[in-house]
């Protein structure tokens, strides 16, 4: 009897430090300057919160981070330190900026209880910069000026890239994706969207060839389209004692004498191609 | 006096060369390489599978050790553009689907998003068959001789060179089906709702034929020795309900009897016909 007491006791005392445990907040703001060459590259992997790059002057990358850290209880928030750490790092030419490890730890014991961390990242780069952005909840991709290579991907938000010259891939699953080329695209670029709408602005006149593979949407273009023969891909791949090929055939566009090509696979949204603002 | 008749053959002559020289206005329209997909076990007996919702499928039977698979695209741009000189159709299609071999059955599915396709198949003549389509579709079959179970919703099957067990179905169309021998033939059945039933059996065949059609005509090269038959009854009874059903059928025999053929529709006709050694 008395040891049933002790135990129940003891399970009261732990529910009630549970219950009452006082959530831990922490607010940090801090910016890093990174001295870079002529075309250095920018990695940004965001959880919660936007991921903002503007194209600013040579030499140096700018980042300017605004962190909220979160959690249910001290204990935890000292353990969402080393689970989900705010990691910025250089390597040459190369600034990477992330939130959480570089691996993920599925069997995550201890628990990090209610542990979170949002993050604003404002980064100013050269505008040769090659960057890679993204970010998964709460936040929006914006990309301002970049004239290298862009590529982002979001995954419950938009992404929204002005004054742009060329992509390697734009992602987003929930969001809209909007992008404003001030220049003919320069290189072949992979647009995909599940739920978003895709907004292309091009400068008139226009030159480049689609590879276009839609669900439900519609497809408006402010220039005149024409047909252009594409090949399908096969790919082949074996495991497990059976061996797969996935066959692919994506409808072909050109629009003036072609050029870069961009391939636009949306399921449910729209597909808007349109003259850049300037040309109106 | 003019003579209108050779203007309008010159202008018809001119019009022909332009669409000979020109073609017709068509979209870019796209076909796959031919993929080959190898079997584990060459040489033994395969399975094809294909369950795709709209495509125009043509499986022929050859000898050969593997599955060769050729995509088209046959739509006819069913999806638009919005473009300043008016609405266009973007033509090349746009699929996606995949060929899974394993334990030599092959399996090709389709994104079921996707516009219809033509779709070729070459296997082994020996191959057994299960395509499965809906719309906008098509299945015909040449020189494959082991068993098939086809189903087409809204169009039509056609077999051609049957020698095994075949079971086809299609709701709104004709199902067609000629035997090269009944020989290794266990049973058949072809059934349609609208749609005509015809097969055609090697001359001198024997079989049995089951014949139910509410509303079509019934015609045959063969001579028929019908059987007395009694209406079938079936009872079954699940979740307090009794359900019975009541099928009364033509039962004949031709030149004896042999492997049941049956063949059901309610609005289309029924056709056995002669094929000619």
């Amino acid at each position: 009897m008395t040891a049933k007491r002790s135990s129940l006791v003891v399970i009261l005392a732990l529910l009630s430090s549970a219950v009452y445990a006082e959530p831990v907040r922490e607010s940090r703001d801090w910016v890093q300057v990174f001295d870079v060459g002529g075309a250095p590259t920018l990695e940004v992997s965001n959880i919660f919160g936007d991921v903002t790059v503007v194209a600013g002057p040579p030499g140096t990358i700018e980042l300017a981070i605004e962190s909220v850290r979160s959690a249910a209880d001290a204990q935890s928030f000292e353990l969402s330190k080393t689970r989900i750490p705010i990691v910025v790092e250089q390597s040459g030419d190369m600034v990477i900026a992330r939130v959480g490890r570089d691996q993920h730890d599925w069997d995550r014991v201890p628990r990090c209880y209610r542990c979170k961390v949002e993050a604003q990242f404002t980064i100013t780069v050269p505008v040769n910069s090659t960057i890679d952005v993204g970010t998964v909840n709460d936040g929006l991709v914006t990309v301002n000026g970049v004239r290298g290579s862009v590529s982002a991907s979001n995954v419950n938000g938009g992404i929204r890239i002005a004054g742009l010259a060329q992509c390697r891939y734009i992602k987003s699953i929930n969001g809209g994706v909007m992008l404003d080329y001030d220049v003919r695209p320069k290189e072949d670029c992979d647009i995909e969207t599940i739920n978003g709408d895709i907004a292309i602005r091009l400068p008139a006149p226009a030159a480049l060839d689609l590879a276009v593979d839609l669900g439900n949407g519609r497809v408006r273009s402010d220039f005149d389209v024409a047909p252009r023969a594409m090949a399908a891909t096969v790919e082949q791949r074996s495991r497990g004692g059976k061996t797969v090929y996935d066959i692919q055939q994506m409808a072909g566009l050109r629009i003036g004498s072609g050029g870069a090509m961009l391939k636009i696979k949306s399921l449910n949204g729209d597909v808007r191609i349109s003259r850049s603002k300037n040309d109106d | 006096m003019i003579n209108y008749r050779i203007i309008d053959r010159t202008a018809a002559a001119l019009v022909v060369s332009l669409v000979l020289l020109t073609g017709w206005p068509q979209h870019a329209c796209s076909q796959t390489a031919p993929i080959n997909v190898a079997l584990s076990e060459p040489g033994q007996p395969m399975t094809l599978r294909v369950q795709i919702l709209s495509a125009k499928i043509e499986i022929i039977g050859e000898r050969r050790d593997d599955v060769q698979i050729e995509i088209s695209d046959a739509s006819d741009g069913g999806r638009s553009i919005v473009t300043p000189s008016g609405t266009q159709r973007i033509g090349g299609g746009s699929y996606k689907l995949s060929a899974t071999e394993r334990n030599n059955t092959v399996d090709i599915g389709s994104d079921w998003r996707m516009s219809a396709i033509g779709l070729i198949v070459r296997v082994p003549s020996s191959a057994s068959l299960d395509i499965a389509t809906t719309n906008n579709s098509t299945i015909d079959v040449t020189g494959v001789t082991g068993e098939m179970q086809l189903s087409n919703v809204n169009g039509p099957i056609s077999v051609e060179g049957a020698a095994a067990s075949v079971i086809a179905e299609s709701v709104n169309k004709t199902v067609e089906v000629s035997f090269a021998s009944l020989a290794d033939v266990s049973a058949v059945s072809l059934t349609s709702l609208n749609g005509n039933l015809l097969v055609g059996l090697p001359d001198r065949s024997s079989a049995q034929v089951q014949i139910d059609t509410s509303r079509g005509e019934i015609a045959s090269d063969f001579e028929i020795e019908v059987q007395p038959s009694e209406p079938i009854v079936s009872r079954q009874e699940r979740k307090g309900k009794v359900e019975v059903s009541i099928e009364n059928m033509i039962i004949a025999n031709i030149n004896g009897g042999g492997p049941v053929i049956r063949l059901k529709t309610l609005n289309g006709d029924i056709q056995i016909n002669r094929i000619a050694p």
